[in-house]
């Protein structure tokens, strides 16, 4: 049933909640692992290519150190991840890569980084669970007073 | 306003417009523009000769930067049909733009020419960062755009450089000066760079800048403009450049720290709020004519050579930032333009820049592409396996 799952991570308290459960399903089912993290702040109306070159290598920098750190983690709980990073617009990256990989579940925070100043939003998980083509969990942190 | 505030104030902005950039996830270069409005129609700020020198010096770096950023392998791949796509993108909107400002705005032919060229633009920058946020940089479209909107570019730079000559006898000496620089420099800057690259005082990118000043110097006595030199230089050494990654970065750091924030904010300074007010319609206007008469030389061919994107690929070539910019600069120093026409074509290149984008990723985006491995993941395997 939940052989193959993708964690959608942005280092959200809401999303390692997600990669949370995703781990301790994969203790209990044997799952595999994926983890993907979208580059999404790329400067828009640049005046150079290297201008959002620098930004895209930058922003994966330091997703890829976050994600070491992450799969160093599951790593000691037992579980092997596999790591993406991809750049793009966060709802349809996830659900290309969620296609094409043919994962059992989706799992991301309720509430995720947004863009713009660091806020928190819930359109991207409302957005993915809508066109996402196998089970979305929705992971919270916390109980929180809306 | 003495010269000690005006440098207080501009650095304050090129830091306030640098923290923006990063919060906003926007370009700094529209931030810098935009706040350069601000300094100059609210805070009293005004052109000075050094603030005038670091902005010409940054639009030649620009310039040359964007040769050097070039993909020759990719323009390579699709030459025909980029040739032909970047080629209408420049002339249907350069003549039209020119003609529609010398006969319905009675503008003057010279400025008619700035106005041409200003609006025939592409922004390859903007241009490429829609590639990648779709996954299409790898994909026939993307390789055909990003080569196009070099073609682009190329005429650009051509038409800056050509349609101003006032020729004389060291036009021939700036011309000898420019094909040695372009001839010599991409032979001997490798071995510049492993002799006295990795230090912290940067000798090959002193020597960079020596070179693009030499340029603009030989320019001046030749009465033409760098621009083409410049561009054509950074394109000769666009494989050594795209191969040196340590190199790309550095001079990517010191541009954008210290010598382009000048060419922007002074661009933005020079734009006065009111008289751009008063010519909002003339803003329309030129806004219209820069985006139907690309549609128009555009369309037909992207509808031939890529169908299933043909607006997405017109729209994307309509944008400008740039290289607009740069002509409109130009053409405000060299006195060919008024204040009020420099105010309206830049607000148009800027709103070109968003207006477009917006549109083409709204309504006529194409489906995102998983990109293959690329080297983005850290401990990645294909999905397949």
């Amino acid at each position: 049933m939940f052989k193959k799952l993708l964690v959608a991570y942005d280092g959200s308290e809401d999303s390692k909640k997600a990669l949370e459960i995703a781990l301790e399903l994969s203790r209990k089912f044997d799952s595999e692992v994926h983890l993907l993290t979208i580059v999404e702040q790329l400067p828009h109306y640049a005046a150079t290519i290297g201008e959002v070159k620098e930004a895209l290598a930058e922003i994966t920098k330091e997703i890829e150190k976050e994600q070491t750190l992450v799969c160093e983690g599951a790593r000691e709980q037992g579980v092997d991840i596999k790591c993406r990073i991809l750049p793009g617009h966060e709802v349809e990256a996830i659900i290309a890569f969620a296609q094409k990989g043919n994962f059992d579940a989706l799992l991301l925070g309720r509430k995720g980084r947004s863009a713009i100043l660091h806020t928190k939003s819930g359109s991207t998980a409302v957005q993915v669970s809508t066109h996402a083509p196998c089970t979305v969990i929705l992971a919270q942190a916390g109980k929180r007073k809306e | 306003m003495d010269d000690q505030l005006i440098s207080l104030v501009l650095w304050a902005l090129i830091f306030v417009a640098s923290f923006f950039s990063v919060e906003l996830g926007l370009s700094v270069a529209i931030i810098e523009i935009s706040l350069g409005v601000i300094g100059g129609n609210f805070l009293g700020l005004h052109p000075t000769p050094w603030i005038s020198y670091l902005a010409g010096f940054g639009g030649i770096l620009l310039t040359f930067l964007a040769g050097a950023e070039v993909d020759t392998q990719v323009m390579k791949a699709k030459l025909k049909e980029s040739f032909l796509i970047g080629a209408v993108s420049f002339l249907f909107p350069f003549l039209g733009a020119m003609v529609y400002a010398h006969y319905l705005l009675d503008w003057s032919w010279p400025a008619s020419k700035i106005a041409g060229i200003a609006l025939s633009t592409t922004s390859l920058a903007v241009v490429y960062a829609v590639l990648v946020e779709t996954g299409l940089t790898n994909t026939e479209l993307g390789k055909i755009l990003m080569a196009a909107t070099f073609f682009t570019d190329l005429g650009t730079a051509m038409a800056l450089s050509l349609l101003f000559l006032e020729f004389n006898w060291f036009t021939l000496l700036f011309l000898g000066v420019s094909i040695v620089l372009i001839l010599v420099i991409p032979r001997i800057y490798p071995w510049i760079c492993r002799r006295y690259g990795d230090r912290v005082i940067e000798p090959e990118i002193k020597f960079l800048f020596l070179v693009l000043v030499v340029i603009m110097f030989f320019a001046k006595v030749g009465a033409s403009h760098a621009i083409l030199p410049a561009f054509v230089l950074g394109l000769a050494m666009s494989n050594s450049f795209m191969e040196n990654r340590k190199l790309q970065r550095r001079l990517r750091v010191v541009a954008f720290a210290i010598i382009t924030p000048f060419f922007f904010i002074n661009g933005g300074m020079n734009i006065s709020l009111k008289l751009l007010l008063v010519n909002s319609g003339l803003l329309v206007q030129m806004l219209l004519v820069k985006q139907v008469t690309k549609i128009a030389g555009v369309y037909p061919l992207a509808k031939k050579y890529l169908p299933e994107n043909a607006m997405y690929t017109t729209l994307l070539m309509s944008t400008g930032l740039t290289m607009g910019t740069i002509s409109s600069v130009f053409g405000l120093t060299a006195g060919l333009i008024s204040q009020a026409q420099f105010s309206v074509l830049v607000a148009t290149v800027v709103l070109s820049a968003i207006i477009p984008t917006f549109i083409a990723q709204k309504w006529f985006e194409p489906a995102y592409e998983l990109p293959e491995m690329n080297g983005l993941s850290t401990n990645s395997e294909n999905l397949e396996e």
